[in-house]
């Protein structure tokens, strides 16, 4: 974690690992919203 | 059969012991959040073993099982569960519910009615590969899976995603964050084998739930287990 006792991995991979997923939430997200609207072909 | 006819056996397996795990836990703690855990995880599990029945036989109301609760509505009702965690104002919660529980009865109605070509089936191909064959060409049912399938998104995926930070930020319960990660993984790796059936790649939705299934399982277990200190974090290890 942030904190003075937390390892790099806690640190560091923990926030990117959390930007990571959220941007493939995002992604899954736009995809959904066009399917939805009908702006991505589905079958 | 398959390896791949095989997994949706293996995700049941899975799925009926983290639906026991999260309903003993309702038991003890009780929580609306746990209750619609339960119930999401229990749609989950019956999509599940629709696929592995579906492997080896036809019957359409197991195939109607599995389109509705496996496809249509299980990662809503997991997301509604999380509304109720981390949503203080219940009344915005109880109202998310009630919409949630009137657009699932209307889906059961479109999914009850809907015809299904039998001889379209063949055990020899996983039913989500064949199930566009199975049912009618834009059938009205499949029109509100992504409705139900981005709620559930933004509100499961979202919400273990925002638990995380939090108790990441508070410096507290490291084995929490990554048991929230966890079950963002899981759910996410779920949504996009289910996006790549919509689009037409069937082939890799067993793989993603029994991922999602083995993934949020071990989260929930990480994220539920019992903290050295006292102080209760937010999140997902109530």
């Amino acid at each position: 974690m942030g904190g003075s006792g937390g390892s790099g991995w806690m640190r560091w991979g923990m926030p990117a690992l959390l930007i990571l997923l959220g941007a493939v939430l995002l992604l899954l997200i736009g995809i959904a919203v066009g399917i939805a609207a009908g702006w991505i072909p589905w079958v | 059969m398959s390896v791949q006819q095989i997994l949706p056996f293996l995700s049941t397996v899975v799925m009926a012991a983290f639906v026991v795990a999260v309903f003993r836990r309702y038991a003890e703690r009780r929580g609306t959040h746990l209750l619609l855990w339960g119930i999401g995880l229990t749609m989950f599990g019956l999509g599940s073993f629709a696929e592995a029945y579906l492997a080896v036989g036809w019957n359409p109301w197991i195939f109607r099982a599995w389109y509705l609760f496996g496809a249509a509505l299980n990662a809503a009702w997991l997301g509604q569960g999380t509304v109720y965690l981390l949503v203080r104002r219940r009344e915005i919660a109880h109202g998310l519910l009630a919409v949630l529980i009137l657009g699932s009865l209307f889906a059961g109605y479109l999914m009850l009615t809907t015809p299904l070509d039998s001889s379209a089936y063949t055990p020899a191909r996983p039913i989500s590969e064949q199930y566009r064959e199975i049912m009618p060409p834009r059938a009205s049912v499949r029109l509100t899976t992504p409705f139900f399938n981005i709620y559930g998104l933004i509100t499961l995926v979202g919400g273990a995603l925002y638990s995380a930070y939090l108790l990441w930020r508070r410096q507290t319960f490291p084995q929490r964050v990554v048991g929230n990660i966890l079950i963002a993984a899981g759910a996410l790796s779920v949504a996009a084998a289910s996006t790549l059936t919509r689009l037409g790649a069937g082939q890799y939705l067993y793989l993603g739930e029994l991922l999602a299934a083995t993934l949020m399982f071990a989260g929930f277990l990480l994220a539920t287990q019992r903290p050295a200190v006292s102080t209760a974090p937010q999140g997902a290890g109530r």
